[in-house]
């Protein structure tokens, strides 16, 4: 069984839902607004292996599969008793809804699209609490997670992403953060074109170039300027780690994503990349714990089999991938419930 | 160029910055301090990448400064990012609070590329890539693999097990319902630098109410599994707080990249820290 956290009229969260419905794959959803209201998440970590608890089987009011323990509002867990540790901590817990339960042992992988709806959120403390204990749930649970509650963090930082990007072999355009005139001049009069704009955060902006005149006075703000790269652009979704699903932007706008306010068009199509570039981004979203991942990249024109000369803006850790899926024709949600449910 | 001794938020770690003001004095070395409160506020982080090489500096006021390779960095505490102009109060339409956040998210973002990607000799590397600063310490302590000296602590997520369990000390918002298995055995607190040579590489308190002041020599295995866990996590400093026997077996309770612990040394603790650390220091501002 595949658990979906998120909230039903988020776009990306219903077309996964739907998927699985279509393919007939078990699954559990988790609406976001209903955490702390009608679900709770339970979780145990047993941590010394020589003291275990005492395991609780029952929820009282919960599940109605008989009589409950007085202190069984609680997960416990089992681990071996012989006095020396043998395994690592291990996950136990489950979902609860009003009416049952999914065990997390029934579950084989987690996809969660928490907190990228339009929905306003609950302010409680039982909401507030049983969000982090979601957080808890993917980042302890053992299985497949698209994505790790901490591992999404990089992304609110490009530049935080930079390193481990060049480590894996590609190119970042040369970039200006914030810095003052003296040391930025340099890098734009050397860029020749006019410098590209994008923001340094997660904050979805329109990629665009600008003047640098219209810059003002020191010190620049917090935004990036970087120079503009040409080739096409190839959003790569990394599935499991592994499956890359590449689509390819023909366009003539700088931001393809937003066609529309820049009075071009945009029309995606499936590619294929070279092998050592798929090996590069593998390294990438291991090295940033992304187990489902949404790079961008810039091929050189003409193509090269090479990464180092291939350039990445960044990698989406929770990848809007539906945009993608219906114009490139990739098969991406049927990837991720394959990897999600052990396949 | 010798280095600079770059210290940010020296100003929350007195003890620290003696230590490291001690030795910047003795090798003759510049130490140029910016205070917590400052630190993305009035005093701004940039950076630059050019053909894959990262530059990165600070400017303050109208000086700009830039942080060489040679250079040692150790960010010890910085604040929150105080509130950006323009200013929004509830009055403000919605746009005005958009802009607002947006330019503080740019802001906090700029300071995490920063830490993650500034040139120099950095002591506890931070940023949005660094485990020790980017999980909570329940997510740290419980990711240690159970061993013969260390075991992660056993935690509950909902509802309170029962009186053997008390809650999680973390005060955020969202983790009031998360507990931990009270666990036999006096408390300790270990400051681990993987990168001296063992066995100076942990220092070993005992913690009483009120004061740590009584150092422990810690076991051959103790001091190793504290080592791995602080390679593991990337950090050249940790803080753990044990609860257990060190010479039988210590639950993990806290992990913690930030000197806060050895400020609160007293006695012949503080006296051990200083020795260890003092050590540590040197190491750390040899060429």
């Amino acid at each position: 069984m595949i658990l979906v956290l998120g909230t039903i009229d988020e776009a990306v969260t219903a077309h996964f839902l739907a998927h699985l419905v279509a393919t007939d794959q078990p699954f559990a959803f988790v609406d976001e607004r209903q955490l702390g209201d009608a679900v709770r998440i339970e979780l145990g970590v047993c941590g010394d292996p020589a003291r275990p608890l005492d395991a609780i089987d029952d929820i009282p009011g919960v599940t109605p599969r008989g009589p409950s323990d007085a202190i069984a509002d609680v997960i416990s867990c089992h681990m071996p008793s012989d006095g020396m540790p043998d395994a690592p901590p291990r996950l136990t817990g489950r979902v609860c809804f009003p009416r049952w339960h999914a065990d997390l042992a029934e579950i084989t992988g987690i996809y969660t699209r928490l907190g990228t709806g339009a929905a306003t959120l609950p302010d409680t403390p039982a909401a507030r609490a049983e969000r982090a204990h979601a957080a808890a749930l993917l980042d302890l649970f053992a299985g497949p997670v698209a994505n790790r509650a901490t591992a999404m963090w990089s992304n609110s930082s490009k530049p935080a992403q930079y390193p481990a990007i060049i480590a894996a072999g590609f190119r970042v355009p040369d970039t200006v953060i914030a810095a003052p005139w003296l040391h930025a001049r340099p890098h734009l009069d050397r860029w020749g074109a006019p410098p590209i704009v994008k923001s340094t955060s997660g904050v979805r902006s329109l990629v665009k170039a600008i003047d640098p005149a219209a810059l003002g006075p020191d010190p620049l703000p917090p935004h990036q300027l970087q120079r503009r790269i040409h080739g096409d652009n190839i959003r790569v979704h990394l599935v499991g780690g592994h499956t890359a699903l590449a689509s390819r932007a023909v366009t003539d706008a700088i931001d393809y994503r937003h066609p529309g306010l820049t009075g071009h068009d945009t029309r995606l199509e499936a590619t294929e990349l070279p092998p050592r570039v798929i090996d590069a981004c593998r390294r990438l979203a291991h090295a940033l714990d992304i187990g489902f991942a949404g790079i961008d990249l810039v091929e050189p024109p003409g193509g090269s089999p090479d990464p180092a000369d291939w350039h990445c803006f960044e990698v989406n850790t929770c990848p809007g991938y539906l945009w993608y899926e219906s114009n490139a024709g990739l098969p991406i949600a049927a990837a991720l419930a394959d990897w999600l449910c052990g396949g | 160029m010798p280095p600079r001794l770059i210290l940010i938020g020296a100003d929350r770690a007195p003890r620290l910055r003696a230590l490291v003001r001690a030795e910047a004095t003795r090798r003759g070395l510049a130490c140029h301090e910016i205070p917590a409160a400052r630190w993305g506020a009035d005093v701004l982080p940039w950076l630059t990448l050019a053909d894959g090489t990262f530059t990165a500096g600070w400017i303050d006021g109208d000086d700009a400064f830039e942080v060489t390779p040679a250079d040692r960095v150790w960010v010890m505490a910085e604040d929150p990012l105080p509130a950006t102009e323009p200013a929004v109060d509830a009055t403000d339409p919605p746009e005005a609070r958009g802009q607002a956040d947006y330019l503080r998210e740019e802001a906090i973002a700029a300071r995490e590329g920063w830490h993650t990607a500034c040139p120099g000799h950095v002591i506890n590397r931070r940023g949005l890539c660094a485990s020790a600063f980017i999980h909570p310490a329940w997510r740290l302590a419980s990711m240690i693999d159970p061993g013969p000296a260390l075991v992660p602590p056993t935690l509950a997520f909902g509802s309170s097990p029962g009186p053997d369990h008390a809650p999680w000390p973390d005060t955020r918002r969202g983790f009031e319902r998360v507990w931990w298995q009270r666990v036999r055995g006096a408390l300790h607190v270990a400051l681990v630098t993987p990168g001296v040579v063992t066995p100076g590489a942990v220092t070993l308190c005992r913690w009483t109410p009120g004061a740590i002041t009584e150092p422990l020599d810690a076991p051959p295995a103790l001091t190793a599994a504290l080592t791995a866990l602080t390679r593991r996590h990337r950090a050249d400093y940790l803080e753990v707080w044990l609860a257990g026997d060190p010479l039988d077996r210590c639950t993990v309770l806290d992990v913690n990249a930030q000197p806060v612990a050895v400020e609160r040394l007293t006695g012949a603790a503080a006296d051990a820290a200083d020795a260890h650390l003092g050590r540590f220091i040197a190491d750390w501002c040899l060429p």
